[in-house]
């Protein structure tokens, strides 16, 4: 319909601008036949300019009985009669006219060519209003023959040349087939647009139509009333004007109609393709998905196949690897119980020489009539040691925590107690005892410690030490002597607590390591209890809220037990340790020594039973560390030691020196102890020889026997067996 | 500069250690079995530290118990910080010591003659 429509308003247009020209044709009354004997005339005179308007007279009666071809016969015999005399504006209508009516016949190709041979004189002529004619032409002719681009492009020409006249109602045209084209095209939003544009036009045209209308109107009734003659006409024409301006209004509401109709169909069509896109998306998206699911599931499977085989063969060799592993493991897992049996055995053995060298409790029973030593290393060896000495009636006894525990500290302890017994020896040497004083004991063994570790007091270099506690008990005058690094000593008299606080500095290197321990002069009392101990006790973690037990619960538990006999003492604090400790771990070494003062003169220690001055002892050993522990172990007695290396220094030393008694390591170098006793025997029968021996069984206890060997000591010594073992011999 | 965070243990102190509020705080109990293996990261820690310290660094020292050994380190630790003071940061030690542990105390007291941090001690209440 719409097509149609412009089609004739392009007609119209066409023939409108074309007026003049056509006129004289159009309205002539002559009949074909007159005029084609005209023609014959003017041929033969060869007045191709008469012949031309009289074919070009024909063509148009033609057209007008609807005869297109007839009509396009003679128009083009018009043309070739034009061009002999160059007449190019005739040349142009025709093909114009032409085009027009294979427009009509649906010769749409010939039609363009036409318009497209009419355009090409009108360029050259620059005859825009008619360019425009021949553009719109065209792109009608392009949309009837569905080529809906090309009109497109033609139309984009177009709008340009009636933009620069301002020809709207071109533009309307123009806008109404872009709206055509674009909808064809499926482009709906663009057709909407298009469409508004031509839309809006149009109704512009027609108000200015109407309003041309109503100025006509106004002129017209001030003509009636000025001109009374000619009223009735003017009247009549009023009614002609009122008439067609209602039809114009009818018709421009109906358009508005139509143009609302066709908006809603546009806004119907695009919605319904905006759900097509969607359930197009949609669908597209799911089968991508499905697409991807079986992609994966197929490359799954395909991947599984090739492990399952690879498993299969993995799992094989897994097996073999497992039990190669399983075996390896075992292997080590022995070598490692192997190692801790040995570490063990070992750290067993340190124990029992850190035993040995702990005074043993002979040495307290001779000084001390009433003490107790609470002792309870962490592990198997001890950081803390306790210590005594007396001499001339003097007791001196001492109680240390060494940096660290275990083997560290049991190292540092082992140093600690041979410097003491050296510094007590020194000391006592020469000299008498009552010149012995506590702090001097400690800034010598201060020196001792830190020159043996090479310490030099440089940032982060080793700070081991030890904190002790250290009393010399003078038994005659009722005078103590204490000094301490960090520790206090504790004396408890008639429920009450006194407290002698130790310097707080360590025995080590410290920022003034040249500064003197404090001496603290104590007259004692009868039945005054003193205590010296490690922190390990109250710093133990525990209670209900794993917390320190605190020095202060330790004063206040001590004071509650003092009355108690001193022996009850140590399992009463035992018994509170414990409960206090509960679940937790040991943290520390735990050491308490208490001993109560009483009216007894103290003998010497070890003198009476065990004391072997003049007495030569020959011993035989290679290994240094066992040496040390015997000489060590025989230094309380006064005895006179003398080494030998092995079997064969053993024997000549017996041949040229006075010898009282032999102790003959078992396994030496160069000669062993059974031979060397074999050789002794042959000139000596009488000289005590005891072997030393470690894990020793029946059959070597045999052969020492059978050598001539008096008696045999397992090693590690236990020291008082060790003693009596030598005492029995002695005296024989 | 990242935090250094390491929850308390029985035997080992809970760390936390601030680089941007310049509070390191240390608490709990320190007796491991190895010292120099657990204290070697926060050492590092604070060597870093003194390279970008915070204008004001404090140095909160709860402990309830700690061994031989880890005094030495955390005096070690404190010797470090102490070179701070020469950088024009304001450092100082909150020794918190537990009410009756006189012992803390002391060692805290100890602790501050041997390093030039001021020390202020802090006695409080066990909440648990």
């Amino acid at each position: 319909m719409e097509r149609k429509n412009i089609f004739w308003l392009c007609v119209v247009f066409f023939v409108f601008f074309n007026s003049s020209y056509q006129r004289g044709f159009s309205q002539s009354s002559q009949s074909i036949s007159e005029l084609e004997s005209i023609c014959e005339k003017n041929e033969k005179e060869g007045n191709w300019l008469e012949l031309s308007k009289c074919q070009t007279k024909i063509g148009f009666l033609y057209r007008d009985q609807q005869n297109y071809q007839k009509s396009i016969e003679w128009m083009r015999k018009a043309i070739i009669s034009n061009e002999k005399v160059g007449n190019l504006n005739g040349i142009k209508n025709l093909y114009a006219n032409i085009g027009l009516m294979y427009s009509e016949l649906n010769n749409y190709d010939e039609a363009i060519e036409c318009f497209q041979k009419s355009l090409k004189i009108n360029e050259q002529q620059n005859k825009k209003s008619d360019i425009l004619s021949d553009l719109i032409n065209i792109a009608q002719a392009q949309q009837n023959k569905h080529n809906y681009q090309q009109s497109n492009s033609t139309l984009e020409r177009a709008v340009g040349y009636a933009q620069e006249m301002n020809d709207k109602n071109s533009l309307k045209i123009i806008y109404g087939m872009f709206s055509e084209n674009y909808d064809k095209l499926g482009k709906y939003d663009k057709a909407k647009e298009y469409f508004e544009l031509s839309s809006s036009l149009r109704s512009q045209l027609q108000k200015e139509e109407i309003k041309k209308y109503e100025e006509i109107t106004k002129k017209a009734e001030a003509e009636i009333n000025l001109k009374d003659k000619e009223k009735q006409d003017l009247s009549e024409k009023l009614e002609k004007v009122k008439y067609e301006k209602e039809i114009n209004l009818k018709l421009w509401q109906q358009e508005k109609e139509l143009n609302e109709l066709k908006q809603k169909e546009f806004e119907n069509k695009e919605r319904l393709q905006k759900a097509k896109q969607r359930t197009t998306n949609i669908i597209v998206a799911l089968l991508a998905v499905i697409i991807v699911i079986i992609s994966i599931f197929i490359a799954v499977v395909f991947k599984q196949l090739k492990q399952i085989k690879q498993v299969n063969h993995q799992l094989e060799e897994s097996f073999k690897q497992i039990a190669a592993q399983k075996e390896e493991i075992e292997q080590q897992r022995d070598i490692a119980n192997n190692q801790k049996k040995k570490i063990t055995d070992s750290i067993a053995y340190a124990q029992r020489i850190q035993n040995a060298v702990l005074p043993p409790t002979y040495a307290f029973d001779k000084i001390l009539p009433e003490y107790f030593i609470l002792f309870k290393p962490r592990d198997m060896v001890s950081g803390d040691f306790y210590w005594v000495s007396s001499k001339d009636g003097v007791a001196i006894v001492a109680a240390a925590d060494c940096t660290g525990h275990g083997v560290p500290g049991a190292f540092m302890s082992m140093l600690g107690i041979a410097f003491l017994n050296d510094i007590i020896n020194k000391m006592t040497f020469n000299r008498h005892i009552l010149t012995l004083s506590a702090s001097e004991i400690l800034n010598q063994l201060r020196e001792l410690v830190i020159n043996s570790l090479h310490q030099t007091g440089q940032p982060y270099e080793t700070k081991d030490g030890m904190d002790i506690a250290l009393c010399i008990i003078d038994f005659e005058n009722k005078q103590m002597q204490f000094a301490g690094a960090h520790n206090p000593a504790y004396v408890i008299r008639k429920n009450e607590l006194i407290i002698l606080e130790g310097d707080r500095m360590p025995i080590g290197i410290y920022k003034n390591s040249t500064q003197s321990f404090t001496n603290h002069e104590f007259k004692l009392e009868l039945n005054d209890q003193i205590y010296l101990f490690s922190d390990g006790y109250y710093d133990q973690i525990g209670g209900p809220h794993k917390t320190k037990m605190l020095s202060g619960n330790f004063k206040n538990f001590l004071l509650q037990i003092s009355n108690r006999p001193i022996s009850e003492q140590k399992i009463l604090l035992e018994e509170n340790f414990e409960k206090w400790k509960g679940d937790f771990e040991q943290i520390d070494d735990v050491l308490i020594f208490g001993f109560k003062f009483v009216p007894q003169r103290i003998s010497t220690g070890i003198e009476s039973e065990y004391l072997w001055e003049n007495v030569n002892i020959l011993i035989a050993e290679d290994v240094d560390i066992n040496y040390f522990l015997l000489v060590e172990a025989l230094r309380p007695t006064g005895a006179i030691i003398h080494r030998a290396h092995n079997g064969v220094e053993a024997v000549k030393f017996c041949k040229d020196n006075s010898v009282d008694l032999v102790l003959m390591d078992i396994r030496m170098p160069e000669m062993d102890g059974l031979e060397a006793t074999q050789e002794i025997r042959k000139f000596n029968k009488t000289l005590p020889i005891i072997a030393q021996t470690a894990h020793a069984d029946v059959t070597d206890l045999v052969k020492i026997n059978e050598v001539g060997c008096n008696d045999y000591i397992s090693k590690p010594v236990n020291l008082k067996t060790f003693l009596s073992v030598i005492k029995k011999h002695l005296n024989k | 500069m990242e935090s250094l965070n390491i929850p308390a243990t029985d035997i080992t102190p809970g760390i936390r250690f601030n680089a941007s509020t310049g509070v390191l705080e240390i608490e709990g109990n320190s007796l491991p079995e190895d010292v120099i293996g657990f204290y070697k990261d926060i050492f590092q820690w604070v060597q870093n530290y003194i390279e970008h310290p915070n204008s004001t660094t404090t140095i909160n020292i709860r402990l309830n118990y700690f061994n031989s050994s880890s005094s030495k380190v955390l005096l070690d630790i404190l010797s470090i910080l102490e070179g701070l003071t020469d950088q024009n940061v304001k450092v100082e030690v909150n020794w918190f010591y537990l009410e009756l542990d006189d012992d803390m105390l002391q060692t805290g007291k100890e602790f501050e003659s041997l390093v030039k941090i001021p020390f202020k001690f802090v006695n409080y209440m066990d909440n648990k």
